[in-house]
């Protein structure tokens, strides 16, 4: 610990879920992560925990419930027209309150898009790809360090709340180097113990996991539980960075590599005297509406900056309530912004 | 400098794109044909056939697939790379993917390599990364690349650095546990790279007098977007 590594961002993943106590990965390849899932190949095998290359996405996702229904802590991982094909089972794992941590290095979409670097997977990480109601815990690492921080707090959320989480990244954070320091897990200090996990049940009743329940109320008290532990996460998890925003006429909304430009268009324009300021979400849910709205009081605009075609839009409408105007900057298919493009566009709104 | 073919090779993330890239530049002072070869199969970014327009103005011939299949999933060679090598007015740069996996492409063209001769198969070494951190590390993985393409690595490259973090103590200890590999290899230890903004003579004294290899001043060309050069 404390030593730098020069690290690709899917690396960083990697080698996080094994400091993070990660017993089980279980992945199938697609670019841009692929270095992560071949990172885990290497490196679980010399630490002598599973590593599975599964025959499909679908199966990585139950091989990961399957562990997790254990009581292990696991992981899977993939780009999004892979995460698409694992909705099915993330919604089964919240569905049995079941923890792991899934990771999105996205890529551009619809459909199989291509394998450049995109954020158009907020929706389904955030609504919900699967059906019912439920939510993940979604972290939005900007750098390659935040990488490696948001998966170790990805596993113990996770086991905090007995929900899956998610660490969304896109494939330019997966695929550059950066320095990065491994922080010391927390432990399991804090986390309930896991007395639901099919450990055996020899000289105890039996342990069910399971998401169907059939007859009488068991479903809608089901579902209250959910409810609590949603709300639960939402007064307490909220995480967010603030630049500049103290005074700022106009502020940036931005996560990801979207956010990277958004802060040297910030010191750019504050350097050429022009009042700017930057709201980084750390995490998409909770989402910092509260933030927002506050915001909105001394804010005169607001500008969401994205890689995609207007997906975090709607949380900053939600969370400005109307009280200013907010404007959208942003293209899908592979676009990055340059600092210079988010200048330009900021100086518009002058 | 008599050799012809230049192949870099080595551990994912160590620099081969940005050395090679600098290489060719170097080579182009003196020869009027050079080519430089993106034979990347496993980065899907950060790749020499990103930088066509520099490669272009700098009359380096660049050899990579077309662009309409960059941002496929598409493990693509450029089969005009057999040509080139036949060419003996060419000083040919073969950019290679990392690890052994990454130099897989390299079979194909082996005989061919071997028959021309007068080739180098670069070792590019960071040792910040974290499959190379030390001797064993470097050992282990040239002797990895050299069992997938069957070719003999000749010489070592110290690449390390830590982007923008880099300093000069960094630099030493790089160039320190890639002598003492390429004693083990017995290959020589040809460069030892040194970013722009570190390099000065009293520097590069001090490395050339401590280490048999020269130092390589390098200039970077390989950055995420928001770093680049186009700030308004």
């Amino acid at each position: 610990m404390g030593e730098k590594f020069l690290m690709k961002g899917n690396e960083a993943l990697g080698e996080a879920a094994i400091i993070a106590g990660c017993e089980a990965y279980f992945g199938y390849p697609i670019t841009p992560q692929n270095e992560l899932t071949a990172y885990m190949s290497k490196r679980m095998l010399e630490e002598g925990r599973v590593f599975v290359q599964s025959e499909s996405e679908l199966a990585a996702v139950n091989m990961v419930f399957g562990a997790a229904g254990a009581g292990k802590r696991t992981m899977t991982s993939s780009s999004s027209p892979g995460v698409s094909l694992k909705q099915e089972g993330i919604s089964y794992l919240a569905g049995a309150r079941l923890p792991a941590v899934i990771v999105n290095v996205m890529r551009g979409g619809p459909g199989l898009g291509n394998i450049s670097p995109a954020q158009g997977d907020y929706y389904q990480a955030t609504r919900g790809g699967g059906n019912g109601d439920y939510r993940l815990i979604v972290f939005a690492p900007n750098s390659v360090q935040e990488m490696a921080d948001d998966v170790i707090d990805a596993f113990y959320l996770a086991d905090k709340y007995r929900m899956p989480s998610m660490v969304m990244a896109d494939g330019m954070l997966g695929q550059m180097m950066e320095p990065v320091v491994f922080k010391e897990p927390k432990g399991n200090k804090g986390l309930p113990p896991k007395d639901w996990a099919l450990t055996g049940a020899k000289g105890r009743p039996r342990n069910i996991v399971r998401s169907l329940m059939l007859g009488g109320t068991g479903l809608y008290e089901h579902n209250e539980v959910l409810r609590k532990i949603y709300a639960e996460v939402e007064a307490n998890e909220i995480r967010y960075e603030e630049l500049e925003t103290a005074d700022a006429d106009v502020t940036l909304v931005a996560y990801g590599s979207a956010s990277r430009a958004c802060i040297g268009a910030v010191r750019h324009l504050r350097a050429a005297g022009k009042k700017v300021g930057l709201i980084r979400p750390r995490l998409v849910w909770p989402y910092p509406y509260k933030v927002l709205e506050k915001q909105a009081e001394k804010s005169k605009k607001f500008l969401v900056v994205e890689m995609n075609l207007g997906q975090m839009l709607d949380d900053v409408r939600i969370g400005v309530a109307g009280k200013a105007p907010v404007e959208f900057y942003g293209y899908a298919g592979g676009w990055i912004p340059t600092v210079k493009e988010v200048v330009d566009r900021v100086n518009q709104m002058f | 400098m008599d050799k012809r073919i230049f192949i870099f090779s080595g551990y994912y993330g160590s620099g081969k794109t940005e050395v090679a890239s600098n290489f060719a530049l170097f080579l182009k002072k003196n020869h009027e044909h050079v080519a430089l070869a993106d034979m990347d199969v496993v980065n899907p970014y950060f790749r020499s056939r990103d930088k066509e327009i520099l490669f272009r103005e700098n009359g380096i011939k660049l050899i990579a697939p077309p662009s309409r299949v960059n941002s496929a999933d598409l493990p693509v060679i450029t089969a005009s790379i057999g040509g080139m090598i036949d060419q003996d007015d060419y000083k040919v740069v073969l950019d290679m993917g990392g690890d052994d996996v990454g130099t897989i492409p390299l079979g194909s063209l082996r005989k061919r390599i071997q028959e021309k001769g007068r080739f180098e198969v670069f070792i590019i070494v960071n040792v910040n990364r974290p499959f190379t951190r030390d001797t064993d590390g470097i050992i282990k993985m040239a002797k990895l690349i050299e069992k997938m393409s069957e070719l003999h690595p000749t010489a070592i490259i110290s690449n390390t650095h830590m982007k923008e973090l880099t300093d000069r103590e960094m630099i030493l200890r790089g160039a320190e546990y890639c002598s003492e590999a390429s004693l083990r290899l017995n290959i020589p230890l040809a460069y030892i790279t040194v970013p722009a903004f570190l390099d000065e003579p009293s520097f590069r004294e001090s490395l050339e007098s401590r280490f048999e290899g020269d130092v390589f001043p390098l200039e970077l060309f390989y950055h995420t977007p928001w770093e680049e050069k186009s700030t308004p």
